[in-house]
């Protein structure tokens, strides 16, 4: 086994248990490998970023290629970088409305197309199935995920769900009755999240919604879709 | 110069915003073209637009440093490590490997960022337990559900599970296909109204808080 | 403070050891229990077992370090299955912290397995934009990629001979940790430029594909450390997430001890205190 390997083996295990001793209490060794571990992500990323954009992305493909075109979207990257410049900070307005024109613009229709229409899609899916010689059928079996009983179930479930967080009338009689079967339901799936942005005003009840995107590019990245009154806000 | 510095910045996001919506549904060449070459765009601009998220930490560290604050020694391990990385990573061309053998900037990533990072989340599984102790408590008929559906679900999730109760495997396998998934298509179609409904603001310019404070 | 109220307040450490204890002793003397395979992870096997040698097989690595556990071995087994098809593997990363690591194990399979790079196989690499990259690899590959993690460049590539855009891929299977990963390959990918699609994520994530999967828009799920075990067990091949199993075995059973046990101590102190309550009025 080579050196560099040894030496590699050993701090690894050593930067290794410098997190691990967070788990007795905070301390320096932790604190020294979260900053290394900042900083080595850091140079990384800006070591990927320096080889794969301006080496591969822009400098061979104009050099070799003569694609001029490409200094647009370098142009459009150096207007970001004026946000630095105080007085210039301005110009990087530009930049960000480009880049937030053009996500939203891509995101609406793809948006609609692939988590509405399909979703809803399969939701609204035949209780019966007419079997050839069988006739009329309705399938009782739980553990087919595509059986009636199930299609029935998942039907409840997305409507009292989205009864739940959307509907913005006092939740009493039957409407009580089915927002109460969307919170039970939510037990089941990983929706508790949601449920931390429910409020309430004195005089009627808003649900909110957050949609919460990380690392995800221009899109949206907060979101509250609030019913009062008599329409819908987002805010 | 308000013109200039409010107008035509929300112009550019109704233009390239209502232009890039309808493209999807123009299949036409030229259509087509644009959109190849602006999501080329995009990508470059990606590269530029992380290296503006990042360099925001070196001038918090770096003011630490100056200013000799609490825990700026650990502010200089932070600029020793990217800056060792750095040099490491142009000495290497970029790469972490040539013809199977390691270069430096591949030393540094299996032998400190991996570990690290590694390290870092898996952390996360002991607090997770801890918390689950702590809170997982039937305090009410609907924490009770979600007490017995996360069982289920853990039991079925793991041979020994499937092993000791023979049921738990389908039992949670219906719990994710059925019950959860029809919670989380409910969040992903209302989420996605949301999605929807934001970028119609940005659009139009209801939204703008992309556009950051300052002077008009 | 009676024994109740004091095993309530437990010190944290107490449960990280429990936890600790749970996962080192199962890897150092490992049970091997059966794991059973789920539709799920049989949908993206059966996928590749059908699709006849030299299609075009994508796989994008989409996670870092942290969740190295659950989804290096995912992508271990899927290019062993995609090598052992004789496919052509054309694999690539959104996260550029998993870049390093995306390239480790390609060349380590394919080497493995005697795969040329260049003519049976091609890394990508990274590149910045994330979903950005998806639209751009369904109009124009060669765009979106001039060269690949070497430095060549991918025009001319043996192994992308016939391949102009997304639209010629066979299947295409996104490893995600996080955004961009599954959804956003099938958003910005599949929706428009219709390959067939699978997806693999960590435990956490799963339930959350699971509406994606029953609509049909992913045709099978790998989810978490499970998923991979039951995709080794498919290949007749074991690895990490085998291994691993034993140890996710005992932690979730102590896990599920725990809160049992913690549900009796809260009861008692509670009914402790009504009864108490009682007795003071």
């Amino acid at each position: 086994m080579s050196f560099e390997l040894i030496i590699g083996a050993w701090v690894a295990t050593g930067l290794t248990l410098f997190i691990f001793t967070f788990l007795y209490k905070d301390n320096p060794l932790f604190k020294l490998a979260e900053n290394l571990y900042v900083g080595v992500s850091v140079g990384y990323t800006i070591v990927k970023t320096y080889d794969t954009v301006i080496v591969h992305l822009v400098w061979k493909p104009i050099v070799e290629n003569g694609e001029w075109a490409l200094l647009i979207p370098v142009a459009i990257g150096m207007l970001m970088l004026t946000r630095y410049v105080p007085k210039a900070a301005w110009i990087s307005r530009y930049a960000f409305a480009f880049i937030v024109g053009v996500g939203s613009g891509l995101a609406i229709p793809r948006t609609i197309s692939s988590f509405i229409l399909k979703q809803i899609e399969d939701t609204v899916r035949p209780l019966l199935t007419l079997i050839p010689g069988e006739g009329v059928t309705f399938t009782w079996n739980l553990l087919n995920p595509a059986s009636s009983l199930n299609t029935i179930i998942i039907l409840i479930g997305v409507s009292s769900v989205l009864f739940y967080f959307f509907f913005s009338v006092e939740h009493t009689g039957p409407g009580k009755v089915v927002a109460r079967t969307g919170i039970r339901r939510c037990r089941f799936g990983p929706a508790r999240c949601c449920h931390r942005h429910r409020y309430r005003t004195a005089s009627r009840y808003r649900w909110g919604l957050a949609c919460c995107c990380s690392r995800g590019g221009p899109w949206p990245c907060r979101l509250r879709l609030v019913y009062a009154g008599d329409r819908w806000f987002l805010g | 110069m308000i013109f200039l510095r409010r107008q035509v910045p929300l112009l550019i996001t109704l233009i390239t915003g209502l232009v890039f919506a309808g493209q999807y549904y123009v299949p036409h060449p030229a259509s087509e073209q644009m959109l190849t070459s602006v999501t080329k765009w995009l990508q470059i601009i990606g590269g530029f637009a992380l290296v503006l998220g990042v360099s925001s930490l070196f001038h918090v560290h770096a003011i630490k440093i100056r200013r000799k604050e609490a825990g700026w020694g650990y502010s200089f391990v932070l600029y020793v490590g990217m800056l060792g990385t750095i040099v490491a990573g142009m000495w290497s061309n970029g790469k972490e490997a040539v013809d199977g053998a390691m270069t430096a900037f591949g030393w540094v990533y299996n032998f400190m960022m991996v570990p690290l990072q590694s390290t870092m989340f898996a952390i996360l599984a002991f607090f997770i337990a801890s918390a689950a102790y702590r809170s997982f408590r039937a305090r009410s008929r609907e924490a009770a559900v979600l007490l017995i559906a996360a069982v289920i679900v853990m039991m079925g999730r793991v041979p020994l599970g499937e092993y000791l109760i023979p049921l738990s495997g389908d039992l949670s396998q219906w719990i994710l296909n059925v019950l959860n998934a029809s919670v989380r298509r409910a969040i992903l179609i209302g989420v996605s109204l949301g999605t929807v409904a934001l970028s119609i603001k940005i659009i139009f310019g209801k939204e703008r808080s992309y556009l950051g404070g300052g002077k008009e | 403070m009676s024994f109740t109220e004091r095993m309530l307040k437990i010190d944290r450490r107490i449960i990280f050891l429990v936890i600790g204890v749970c996962t080192l002793v199962p890897l150092l003397y490992p049970v091997g229990l059966p794991i059973r395979i789920s539709q799920e992870v049989r949908g993206v096997y059966d996928h590749i077992e059908s699709l006849p040698e030299g299609s075009p097989f994508l796989l994008s690595l989409d996670f870092d370090p942290a969740s190295k556990p659950e989804l290096h071995p995912q992508s271990i087994s899927l290019l062993r299955h995609a090598f052992k098809k004789n496919l052509r593997v054309i694999a690539l990363t959104l996260w550029v912290s998993g870049t390093g690591m995306a390239d480790q194990v390609v060349t380590q399979v394919a080497r493995e397995m005697g795969k040329e790079n260049g003519k049976d196989y091609v890394f990508l690499g990274w590149s910045p934009g994330g979903t950005a990259v998806i639209i751009n690899m369904g109009q124009d590959l060669y765009g979106a990629f001039p060269a690949d993690y070497n430095g060549k460049p991918t025009k001319g590539l043996p192994v992308l001979q016939g391949i102009n855009s997304l639209r010629d891929v066979s299947y295409a299977v996104s490893l995600g940790a996080g955004r961009p990963g599954v959804e956003e390959w099938y958003v910005f990918g599949k929706d428009k430029y219709k390959f067939e699609m699978g997806g693999g994520c960590t435990g956490v994530m799963a339930p959350g594909l699971y509406p994606l999967l029953r609509s049909g828009q992913i045709n099978g799920l790998i989810g978490g450390l499970r998923g991979a075990a039951e995709y080794e067990t498919l290949m007749d091949q074991k690895g990490k997430a085998i291994a691993g199993m034993d140890a996710q075995s005992a932690t979730h059973l102590a896990i599920i001890v725990l809160v049992i046990m913690c549900n009796l101590f809260y009861f008692s102190s509670r009914n402790r205190a009504r009864s108490q309550g009682q007795a003071g009025a």
